[in-house]
């Protein structure tokens, strides 16, 4: 079968399918989701940015293709939730800039189409992490781009089977995968969206994938995540669109081994005409210089990102008061950080809060300057997307936890002025530690741990500091882990699936860990996990 | 040459005898009835008194100096120079007028009015330097400009554990008043730019916090005046030892050539900054 083009119909037939694959396989996604947070939510994430999308294409009155995909990429970052749901509407809206108003994808157009869906996921992240969708993305792109004859299936099923390949390089890449024996869910999550668009062209039934296929040994041996990289390591973040001079061959490699030498963060879009980079580097003039050798450069952009960090905002208005935007993941903490002086709350259950849901929470506070307070490293590119949406001064402050987000108020004044608030509230976000204790549903291997069905773990980060079946045992383990000389205060929030008859005993085990140690106990509400304690 | 002082003042009576200050009392009265108070009580009667303060039905309150009591420490170093070093004027505006009017009246006392600009331990710890040098023989002029050199660099932080009295009687400026939140969260105040007046420098929920932000502060403030010597004084009320040899200690592991001292308030701070404090007042020096 050959299939030169994609018009508005079948585009329509092929994201239905693709919407039904991430619906069948999403608690498989989830079940598999270590990174970034073990939280296992890449599925509904994905899902969750998606459908909204696909049902206003296929809804009624949408006859274009231009327009169809403009509305697709629109509502999926409108939707976004979560790392992957962000890649992924990343992705689409690179794709759908590129597809623009042409009335029909052709093989090539799919193809470009990739590598500026690739470009723009890569471009939006601040440190993207090799062994993820990304790296499947472009492994994608470049499959199609290297199939230069082929038709749009064709190119679409080489892109399949160079992913499906890569998939499997997803542990070796990312230790923390490999030590929990799985394969990236949110590159899996990608690979089936795509498979998905593969089954609706070709008019054949979706399938549920097996879990089984991904998952293999636990390698505890493997080294340690490089997750934590704070994606700072070089200061400017650079982009160039250089337009090519006519007839003149690319040294695609030469120019990679050069960009990779100078920098991080590489994102890269070669066609006919032009050349389009993303890179953070020290050396912004170099790489402008050599780009320059490919022809004129036609638009350049460079951003000291230690400088962006310190006066985020975008139009500062000193004579106003700042206004806390807090994302808080359940009613408990909305007194405590209302007693912080967080002025706005958006509230969440199980499901991530979309950038959409925070952009309107913007929108309905007074004031011109407000930091918003994400509280979740999953919520952050949802955060930073609103941000953009709004014409409000609006600073993200990328707290990884609520704890964080508590200690990050403890620096704020609503009289300070906007820069001072912020750095304060930077260094302030650092002054206690995060645990998270969780009741495992099935056996599993974490990390290095392996875990009961029914057990209780504790978290710190990626490592699981204690482990067992009852839950203030493996609280005070996990805890006595940890050096608690400077420690002043350890407070807990439960949730609503917690046996309170266990909290006296807890309460009492705290205390007992230390002479002097207080202890606070108080009902969070979150939902996703059973404590989150904070450490002072 | 003398210096004198008001009972304000953040200093052991030993260290006060040694060093010939001369303190003025602040005469102290509990529900509109005098209250006795000297710079020589001891902890127990300063804790008396601070179990009264706390009780808020308790109106405790102190008066501007008095005229009679300025007037009779003066008279008695007529012939001599007499530097008298108070807390910031904003603290006391009828202490500034009563300190003007006696002056003005004793035409022939050799009188400098100097305004620390300070309080508590800030104010205690610039008193505290003057003195020193003045015993070591340094001469007027000098002492009058390290005097001002040393009020330029010096600095006031306070973990105040309850705002209800320093708002009470208008001592923090904007700062938002956090009274009697779930949080249990400890109000940090430091000096502002504005003489006299604290302003919210950030919250705790520890004193382990608290000192570090503390500690971070003075950090800053020696790199900025690229200085390596520091002399501080920390000051409590209610049961904060802990709290300040923490605090004591924490400067000490910094490097610096540091000389740290920790006094029990003076009563006259009491009805103003409340039953539940500590403070650090220092000077950086930049020799």
């Amino acid at each position: 079968m050959k299939i030169e083009t994609l018009g508005i119909a079948e585009m329509k037939r092929c994201l239905r399918a693709a919407l039904d694959t991430l619906t069948l396989n999403a608690p498989l996604l989830d079940n598999l989701n270590v990174f970034p947070v073990p939280d296992g939510d890449t599925g509904i994430n994905m899902l969750s940015t998606l459908k909204p999308a696909v049902e206003a294409v296929l809804g009624d009155g949408v006859a274009g293709l231009g327009s169809a995909w403009e509305l697709l990429s629109e509502q999926a970052n409108r939707n976004s939730r979560g790392n992957s749901g962000f890649i992924l509407a990343r992705f689409l809206s690179g794709f759908a800039r590129r597809i623009g108003d042409c009335p029909a994808v052709t093989a090539d157009l799919l193809s470009q189409g990739f590598h500026s869906g690739s470009y723009a996921a890569r471009s939006s992240l601040l440190a993207p992490v090799e062994g993820t969708m990304i790296t499947i993305i472009s492994a994608m792109a470049e499959a199609m781009a290297a199939t230069p004859s082929a038709d749009l299936l064709e190119r679409l099923q080489a892109a399949l089977a160079c992913a499906g390949e890569q998939l499997f390089e997803t542990p070796r890449q990312l230790p923390v995968l490999a030590r929990a024996g799985v394969v990236d869910a949110g590159a899996l999550g990608f690979i089936l969206f795509v498979e998905g668009l593969e089954r609706g062209l070709i008019k054949a039934a979706v399938r549920t994938a097996d879990e089984a296929a991904y998952r293999f040994a636990p390698d505890p041996t493997a080294g340690v995540s490089e997750s934590g990289r704070d994606g700072l390591g070089y200061r400017y973040c650079t982009e160039l669109t250089v337009t090519r001079r006519a007839g003149e061959e690319l040294d695609r490699e030469a120019l990679k081994s050069f960009l990779e030498a100078k920098g991080d963060s590489i994102a890269f879009v070669a066609e006919e005409r032009y050349v389009k980079l993303h890179i953070h580097t020290d050396q912004p003039e170099e790489i402008a210089a050599r780009m320059a050798e490919l022809g004129e450069v036609t638009a350049s952009k460079v951003d000291d990102m230690a400088e962006q960090l310190n006066t985020g905002f975008k139009d500062l208005r000193e004579h106003e008061e700042l206004t806390v935007l807090a994302v808080i993941p359940g009613p408990g903490f909305r007194q405590v950080f209302a007693d912080l002086e967080a002025a706005a709350f958006l509230e969440y259950g199980e499901r991530l809060p979309s950038s959409g849901e925070i952009y309107e929470v913007l929108e309905e506070i007074e004031g011109e300057n407000i930091i918003v307070l994400p509280n979740d490293k999953n919520i952050l590119p949802a955060a930073s997307l609103a941000r953009d949406e709004s014409a409000k001064n609006v600073y993200v402050l990328p707290t990884a936890n609520v704890v964080q987000g508590i200690t990050a108020l403890y620096g704020f004044s609503a009289q300070d002025a906007p820069a001072e608030a912020i750095r304060s509230m930077e260094e302030s976000a650092s002054l206690a530690r995060c645990l998270k204790v969780y009741k495992s549903s099935r056996e599993a291997v974490y990390g290095r741990v392996r875990i009961c069905k029914d057990d209780y773990f504790m978290v710190q980060d990626e490592e699981v500091l204690a482990t067992g079946p009852s839950l203030p045992e493996s609280v005070t383990q996990g805890l006595a882990a940890l050096d608690l000389k400077e420690a002043g205060c350890v407070s807990c929030y439960y949730n609503g699936d917690l046996d309170v008859a266990l909290l006296p005993r807890l309460e009492e085990e705290l205390r007992g860990l230390r002479e002097g140690l207080a202890v606070e106990i108080r009902d969070g509400g979150q939902k996703n996990c059973l404590l989150i304690i904070a450490v002072e | 040459m003398v210096i004198v002082a008001d009972s304000a003042l953040q200093l052991d009576t030993k260290t006060i005898e040694e060093l010939n200050i001369q303190v003025v009392n602040y005469p102290m009265f509990v529900n509109g009835e005098p209250y006795p108070v000297s710079m020589s009580m001891s902890r127990e009667a300063k804790e008396e008194l601070r179990l009264l303060i706390k009780d808020k039905k308790n109106k405790v309150s102190t008066s501007g100096l008095k005229e009679e009591d300025l007037r009779s420490v003066w008279e008695r170093f007529r012939g001599e120079k007499i530097i008298t070093l108070h807390q910031s004027a904003r603290m006391s505006s009828v202490t500034a007028a009563v300190m003007q009017k006696v002056r003005s009246e004793l035409p022939d006392l050799d009188i400098e009015l100097f305004d620390s600009h300070h309080m508590v331990a800030a104010y205690s710890v610039q008193v505290l330097q003057a003195a020193r040098a003045l015993a070591a023989g340094m001469e007027y002029p000098e002492l009058i400009a390290r005097m001002k050199k040393n009020r330029a660099n010096t600095r006031h932080l306070g973990a105040v554990y309850d705002l209800f009295f320093l708002q009470r009687s208008g001592r923090i400026g904007r700062a938002k008043a956090i009274l009697g939140t779930a949080m249990k969260i400890i109000p940090l105040l430091g000096s502002s730019e504005e003489a006299g007046v604290l302003k919210n420098i950030g919250k705790a929920k520890t004193y382990q916090q608290a000192n570090q932000k503390f500690v971070a502060t003075l950090a800053e403030d020696m790199e900025k005046k690229n200085a390596r010597r520091v002399t501080a004084l920390i000051s409590q009320i209610g049961p904060y030892d802990r709290e300040t040899l923490h605090l004591k200690e924490l400067i000490a592991s910094q490097g610096w050539e540091a000389e740290v001292e920790i006094v029990y308030t003076s009563h006259s701070n009491m009805p103003h900054a409340g039953p539940d404090f500590y403070d650090l007042g220092y000077t950086v020096h930049e020799d």
